[in-house]
């Protein structure tokens, strides 16, 4: 198995509503956060790797206090962006263009309007705004066809919301740290049917990081490092008209993922999932190969994604109920998996012997204009 | 910039979707055609996406369907607010693409798979669809 780089530092700020700290602030808390973790002072950075935000890279490499650096990327995948980058540090450390790799963000929407809106709209929005479209109507149209095509019910979304939840309860920092029922998650209100108030995730301020590192800066560290053994990613669109909304980016992702680790899902002893909503969860399940397509309903049903389940998920209680920041989630997703690969996850929800984990991000909108990244990640020792 | 002060005339409203816009007002669905691909291109475009060929013709279609997926909108955002609870759904049309649209009512009595046919412009001038008659 080839190991492309390792995590040195993952850092999960814990703020979930802002109550006037700057984005200044919080950049400069999480990345020393990221750093402290890791063992690494700012000057060791060469390699940025983020999105859009407010004033441009330039002015994040400002309030960083990055000033060697040799590789930057901000390639906007919306939350699915910083699994992507998993995969871009990761090959720009292979290819030499840098050694020491920063992936952060941070926003504040509960505060205020995201800098990263596409406040532009391109020809798609135009029609969607027309119709009265918006987030989660998108995310309610391809629950509602993968009911009609498949049987699945509103029951089996409500159990991805409950076990996040549970997960949820060992973590004092989550934005909903309590248990939710299924009962709980079906009555409450419609948003765009088939899902409801409770099928969404959090929306929190706040932010994350990582430190992704050569093998060589690795060995240097006294850090357990996980490695990246693999990242794929695509893009889904309305394709001229031709819709096939349950088949999602993670059908092409996934497959192509575990063919670069040389792994298959059953290998996978922990999954960090985009959960926007509870639809998104169910989709890449079924194309990341955990269940055949259409079959999500039923993989989920006995509680297979609870952290005693066959297929333990989002054990920090996921965006669905702790964390979401600036309404992008993969960077939280991939921070969990981090902890279950170290051992350093809640003991409440610890996986046992957790040797390889998954992470799967999905950004932007799943039936209009959609982004999927698959990583997986191996346990320090590896090789 | 808020996204629906783009809505009327901004970089997304593009002039080769003026055809659609137009007969749509006249209670007509007209798309762009490649004679090559046979295939209306979706969204309208000047170059058809699968060969990259100008558009030279346009095609009227039937204005009926099937609905593809729907759902009932309880919480409408900005100018949409107000309408709410509204249908927005996706209809495979007859002879063309799968498009996103509304339907008339607030749900009741609609289901995937129903034939619907074009019925004329939604609260905010989306395409608007109704069952069709038994
Ligand atoms: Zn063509």
């Amino acid at each position: 198995m080839q190991v492309l780089a390792r995590i040195a530092g993952a850092y999960e700020h814990p703020m979930r509503k802002n109550s006037g700290t700057s984005l200044q602030t919080l950049y400069q808390e999480i990345v020393a956060g990221a750093l402290a973790d890791a063992g690494l002072r700012p000057a060791d950075i060469d390699g940025l790797f983020t999105s859009a935000t407010a004033g441009g890279i330039p002015s994040l490499a400002e309030t960083l206090g990055l000033t060697g650096l040799t590789h930057i990327d901000g390639t906007d995948l919306g939350g699915a962006t910083y699994v992507g980058a998993l995969g871009h540090a990761a090959r720009a450390i292979q290819a030499g263009q840098c050694s020491v790799a920063l992936v952060i963000m941070a926003g504040m929407p509960r505060l205020a309007p995201s800098v990263r809106n596409f406040s532009v709209p391109g020809p798609p929005q135009v029609f969607e705004d027309r119709h009265g479209s918006n987030m989660i109507a998108q995310y309610a149209l391809v629950a509602a066809r993968h009911m009609h095509e498949f049987g699945t019910t509103r029951r089996d979304l409500a159990e991805i919301k409950a076990a996040a939840s549970y997960h949820a309860s060992f973590n004092p920092n989550a934005l909903l740290p309590r248990e939710v029922s299924i009962e709980e998650v079906l009555e409450s209100r419609p948003i765009a049917e088939p899902l409801h108030m409770l099928d969404c995730c959090v929306t929190t301020d706040g932010g994350g990081a990582l430190v992704i590192v050569s093998d060589e800066v690795a060995r240097d560290l006294g850090r357990d490092c996980p490695g990246i053994v693999a990242e794929a990613e695509t893009i889904r669109h309305w394709n001229n008209g031709n819709l096939d909304l349950p088949d999602v980016g993670a059908f092409n992702t996934g497959p192509r993922a575990f063919a670069q680790a040389g792994l298959t899902p059953a290998d996978i002893d922990y999954a960090g999932l985009y959960d926007s909503f509870t639809i998104t969860v169910l989709t890449a399940l079924e194309g990341l190969g955990f269940a055949e397509r259409g079959k999500g309903g039923v993989f989920v049903r006995d509680g297979a994604l609870r952290a005693d389940g066959r297929l333990p998920f989002n054990t920090d209680g996921g965006g669905l109920c702790n964390n979401h920041p600036d309404r992008r989630g993969g960077m939280i997703r991939t921070i969990e998996a981090v902890r279950q690969l170290r051992g350093e996850a809640h003991p409440s929800v610890q996986v046992a012997d957790c040797e390889f984990a998954i992470v799967h991000g999905s950004g932007h909108q799943l039936g209009t204009r959609a982004s999927a990244v698959t990583a997986i990640l191996a346990r320090s020792d590896v090789r | 910039m808020t996204t629906e002060q783009w809505t009327v005339s901004g970089p997304g409203d593009v002039p080769e979707a003026a055809a659609f816009w137009a007969g749509l007002a006249e209670g007509r669905i007209v798309l762009p055609w490649c004679e090559g691909c046979r295939q209306t291109v979706w969204l309208p475009k000047a170059y058809c996406p699968t060969c990259l060929q100008p558009v030279a013709g346009s095609q009227e279609l039937a204005g009926t369907g099937e609905i593809y997926s729907l759902t009932v909108v309880h919480r409408g955002e900005g100018a949409w607010k107000e309408h709410a609870p509204y249908v927005l759904a996706y209809v495979a049309l007859d002879g063309g693409p799968t498009m996103i649209a509304n339907l008339a009512g607030d749900g009741t009595g609609l289901a995937i798979g129903q034939r619907v046919r074009l019925a004329g412009v939604g609260p905010l001038g989306g395409a608007l669809f109704a069952p069709l008659a038994e």
